[in-house]
């Protein structure tokens, strides 16, 4: 065949594959998604996982180490039946943060931290640069394949050339298709598109392979397995640890090899097709494993002693003169290792563009972002020359590494590599208490110890890890010796390495995570993703600041481009129901603007960009305690409020309670002042009459005197009445002076018993019985003991008078309490109405009872007078059975007055 | 701060107080099992327990893939092959089977909204 038709086959393969992404870009553009948007096109999308180490490795690793290849396909199979559990949850949070790599899925989580970004984005070039130099080694070495040996200007073999020319066209297309725009989505429909028809290419062309071999080579499937167990790697040794360790290491890898970030996540347009490629990926890796054990098996047959097992997909073709099966066969390699090129330049270029490039520039254009002029030039111009730099990397890599003795391994090395970022990814998807600076220790933890273990030692004994240091050791100290840490040995080298740093780096990722305390954007990033299916979280980003609209306009023109910006702006400010471009720049607006932006340049970035012109940072410790201190004050101006109104609940009811006790009092006055007229007026008719009667003369001494005696009675009790009145009024306003001396509480108990005994004949069979302890009434006091006698003489002269008891009892009880002497009064009558309770030591109040006239009303209200003066009280005790009183007069002065008097 | 009218340890204050009695009263992060209704429609409850066999299922796949470690050695690679595929063709049929069922609800629902892929 000739080498020439191969090469032009490949330029129309080439110009097939612009074709396609320029269609679909140009079908996006117009008419939207559409088919283009498929299940199908997201599943076959995902195949950038099956580079060339799969097309022609995996032939090659079977040959070498049996069913052991197929530990790279199982790990995916298994991280994609569950779906549910994780990949779901990465998607989601991809989609509502506007993540657009690996990196900013890190940084985002973790605060924006823009210093994990850049940290990811090393740890994925080193990753990653290896890797695309086996693409390009398996591109020229498949080109080696169909080389012309006598050809004497070119030579394909030779990576100088071919390896060059590759990734020269691979940049190409990659620039033209991956940096053509800067849209807010950051989907790029023309390489999916390319790399969906790669992924059919690659798939059809290791089947027709496969099936030639089985049926055309072996006789049929079960000729084939007696063929695998007659062959080389009939045994199965399986080694558990490499086994178990393989499986995790592609599941984690699958999770965090840049490329399969951006097609699983980045280029997602609908979570719905998740739940498709949970089986249809799974299923297109099964389909690409099947064959590889049966064309190793029939290669090692068949083939010379000493062919590379790594082209047998070709060589077995080629030897059986299929020159066109062969031809397919090299363009499904050919896909294979373009599509992961592309994919891996495209994810990369994003992170070198978004985490390194775009802070330098912002920090070097320090009044940067608010200049009018086109940021998206900038981006994409990093974009382009971060694709260049990658792919040179990878080519530099390939010449310089020693070929592929060296390569060979790289792929499994590079994917430890890359797993490093697993305990950030996942804690920081499930565990609210991961932090900035735990992702930072357990990432550059366990990049160093698979540095250290496995990559460095990869480079051979000439590289910086030398046999020196593998038998002896860093520095001779020998615990340390790169393939046997801590003086574990006997393990494989790379399960070696994949325990060491994972647990490393998860047990650095959690320490320091747990002992160390978050920012609060961190804490906020943390619960929003974290918590990404409840949409419950109010917590904005950004306060209301000073940010001016037109200075967020004027930037968001730079980075969106000026129409999309502007679409942005008027569409806010009409939600916000204002006219023009200008909205309101409202925390929420802030948010969606920040979003937005990061679509294009990255979470971190864009929160720097809107924070030069929003004001320093969004959240500072300050804000917090403010919206705490806010809160705490309304919460206690609401306490005020509430103690506020249930002070003037108080109020009113004590208002209301005076106000019916003055209605009671103003009943009472009226009733007081026709009885207080009647009771002056009686007195003064029968004076009136009588003294006429005497004028008039002509009457009996006897009846003179009799006359004059009535008259004489009336007087006093006019007087009485009149002192009354007299007393109280000087009581009430203070001019009373009292005698204050020392005083026995017995002696004027029983003086008031004595008084009232003596006053009160007007119940006849007025012995009423009192019951005393004179034991307890054995108390000294210092006191004014006529006015307290005057006090109870009225509480006994009340209870004689107005007890209604067929046998009245009055009983007098001594009490000290509380440094006060208490002396109750309790009688055995009906008591006092509750109604009138209130009222009882009001002037002038008198129950209406009538049985007992002469009493005008006072005793009470003199009493009470009387008991203030002397610091004590007095107040009516219900619930007793009878009415009574409760006089207390205060002790302890009363001693003290006592001891100073002695 | 403990002015309010509860008490500064009123379970309406949104301060915690300084301890607890017993582990029995300390609020568990995220126990919010009370939110949650006892009993669910007959639809609901099924499509939890897909949701529930979604999640089992790759513990589940990766009990039988990391089988071969205890029997390989004295099976060929042939036996191996065979193995591994039939249980990958079971793992795809049972994840295509319960991507079925937790997508009935999109497909039951009316055109799906516009794919502009724009969420504002």
């Amino acid at each position: 065949m000739s080498f020439n038709l191969l090469v032009a086959v490949s330029l129309i393969y080439v110009a097939f594959l612009f074709g396609v992404a320029a269609f679909a870009e140009r079908r996006t553009q117009r008419v939207g998604g559409g088919w283009l948007r498929t299940p199908l096109v997201y599943t076959l999308s995902l195949s950038v996982y099956c580079t060339a180490w799969t097309f022609y490795g995996a032939v090659g690793y079977a040959a070498r180490s049996g069913l052991e290849f197929i530990t790279i396909y199982l790990g995916p199979t298994l991280v994609f039946t569950g779906w549910w559990l994780l990949l779901r949850k990465l998607v989601r949070v991809g989609r509502s943060q506007r993540i657009t790599s690996i990196a900013d899925m890190i940084s985002s989580r973790y605060g924006k931290s823009n210093g994990l970004g850049v940290l990811v984005t090393i740890l994925a070039v080193i990753g990653t640069t290896p890797y695309i130099a086996l693409q390009l080694q398996s591109v020229t070495l498949s080109f080696g394949v169909f080389a012309n040996p006598d050809s004497e200007f070119w030579d394909p073999a030779n990576p100088a050339s071919t390896g060059l020319l590759v990734a020269f066209g691979l940049a190409v297309f990659t620039i033209i298709f991956g940096t053509r725009n800067l849209n807010s989505s950051e989907r790029h429909h023309g390489v999916v598109m390319a790399i969906a028809v790669e992924a059919v290419v690659k798939l059809l062309a290791l089947l027709s392979v496969g099936i030639f071999v089985v049926w055309g080579l072996a006789d049929g499937p079960a000729d084939m397995l007696t063929r695998i167990d007659n062959s080389q790697i009939a045994g199965w040794e399986i080694q558990p640890s490499r086994w178990a360790g393989l499986i995790f290491t592609s599941a984690a890898a699958i999770l965090c090899l840049p490329r399969m970030f951006q097609v699983i996540v980045v280029e997602n347009d609908d979570e719905a097709h998740l739940a498709s490629a949970s089986w249809a990926f799974p299923l297109y890796l099964c389909l690409m494993s099947l064959f590889v054990v049966p064309i190793a098996v029939i290669g090692l047959e068949q083939m010379p002693e000493g062919a590379n097992p790594d082209l047998f997909v070709l060589t077995l073709p080629l030897k059986e003169e299929w020159h066109g099966l062969a031809m397919f066969a090299f363009l499904g390699g050919f896909s294979s290792a373009t599509s992961m090129v592309i994919v891996a330049a495209l994810a990369l270029a994003t992170m070198v563009s978004n985490h390194v490039v775009m802070p330098l520039y912002l920090r070097r254009h320090k009044e940067g972002a608010v200049v009018s002029g086109d940021v998206r030039a900038v981006v994409l111009q990093a974009r382009r020359f971060a694709i260049i730099a990658v792919l040179l990397f990878g080519y530099l890599y390939y010449r310089f590494s020693g070929g592929s003795a060296a390569l060979a391994s790289i792929g499994l090395i590079s994917f430890v590599g890359v797993s490093q970022v697993l305990p950030a990814l996942l804690g920081g998807l499930f565990w609210r208490g991961g932090t900035r600076a735990g992702a930072a220790a357990g990432l550059i933890t366990g990049f160093t110890v698979w540095a250290y273990t496995l990559f460095l030692p990869s480079f051979g004994p000439s590289g910086p890890i030398g046999s020196q240091i593998i038998e002896n050791g860093l520095f001779g100290f020998h615990w340390l010796r790169p393939q046997a840490l801590f003086g574990v040995e006997g393990m494989d080298p790379l399960i070696h390495t994949l325990f060491w740093s994972i647990m490393l780096n998860t047990v650095a990722y959690c320490w320091v995570s747990i002992i160390s305390f978050p920012t609060p954007l961190e804490r906020l990033q943390g619960a929003q993703v974290v918590n990404v299916f409840e949409h419950t979280l109010g917590a904005r980003g950004w306060t209301r600041g000073s940010a001016e609209a037109e200075d967020l306009l004027m930037m968001a023109q730079r980075i969106l481009g000026s129409s999309e910006a502007q679409a942005l702006f008027h569409a806010e400010a009409s939600r916000q129901g204002k006219v023009g471009y200008l909205p309101d720049t409202t925390p929420e607006f802030l948010d969606l603007l920040e979003r937005e932006l990061s679509a294009s340049v990255g979470a971190a970035t864009a929160h720097a960009m809107v924070g030069q012109i929003a004001g320093s940072s969004s959240i500072l410790v300050e804000d917090l305690i403010r919206v705490a201190d806010e809160a705490q004050q309304i919460l206690e101006y609401s306490n005020q409020l509430e103690t506020q109104s249930a002070e003037l609940e108080r109020t009113a009811r004590q208002l209301r309670e005076a106000n019916l006790k003055l209605t009671e009092l103003s009943i009472q006055k009226d009733a007081f002042l026709s009885q207080i007229s009647h009771e002056l007026r009686t007195p003064m008719t029968s004076i009136r009459a009588f003294s006429e009667i005497l004028r008039e003369g002509g009457m009996t001494a006897e009846e003179t005197g009799r006359f004059a005696g009535i008259i004489h009675d009336e007087a006093i009790r006019l007087t009485r009445l009149l002192d009354d009145l007299l007393e109280l009024s000087v009581l009430e306003n203070a001019q009373v002076s009292l005698s204050i001396g020392p005083a026995r509480l017995v002696d004027m108990i029983d003086r008031a018993i004595a008084a009232t005994g003596e006053m009160i004949e007007i119940r006849a069979d007025g012995a009423m019985r009192i019951i005393r302890d004179r034991a307890r009434e054995e108390v000294s006091l210092i006191t004014d003991s006529d006015r307290l006698t005057q006090v109870f003489i009225n509480l006994i002269g009340n209870a004689r008078k107005y007890c209604d008891a067929d046998v009245p009892v009055l009983k007098i009880r001594v009490r000290q309490s509380g440094g006060r002497l208490v002396v109750d009064f309790i009688d055995n009558g009906s008591g006092i109405p509750a109604r009138s309770q209130d009222i009882i030591f009001e002037k002038f109040s008198r129950l209406s009872d009538q049985s007992a006239a002469g009493g005008a009303g006072l005793g009470l209200a003199i009493c009470r007078e009387i008991m203030t003066r002397l610091g004590g009280g007095i107040e009516y005790l219900p619930g007793q059975g009878g009415a009574a009183f409760r006089v207390s007069v205060p002790l302890a002065e009363a001693r003290g007055l006592v001891a100073a008097a002695s | 701060m403990s002015g309010a009218p509860g008490g500064p340890d009123g379970p309406q204050s949104g301060r915690l107080p300084e301890r607890w009695d017993s582990w029995a009263e300390m609020p568990l992060d995220g126990d919010d099992r009370s939110r949650v209704p006892l009993f669910l429609g007959r639809e609901i409850y099924r499509r939890r327990r897909i949701m529930d066999a979604a999640r089992l299922l790759p513990a589940f796949g990766t009990a039988l893939l990391l089988l071969p470690m205890l029997w390989a050695h004295d099976h060929g690679t042939a036996a191996g092959a065979v193995y591994t595929f039939l249980v990958w063709f079971l793992l795809i049929f049972a994840a295509a089977f319960l991507a079925h069922r937790l997508s009935e609800p999109l497909r039951k629902s009316a055109p799906p909204p516009d794919p502009d892929g724009r969420e504002h």
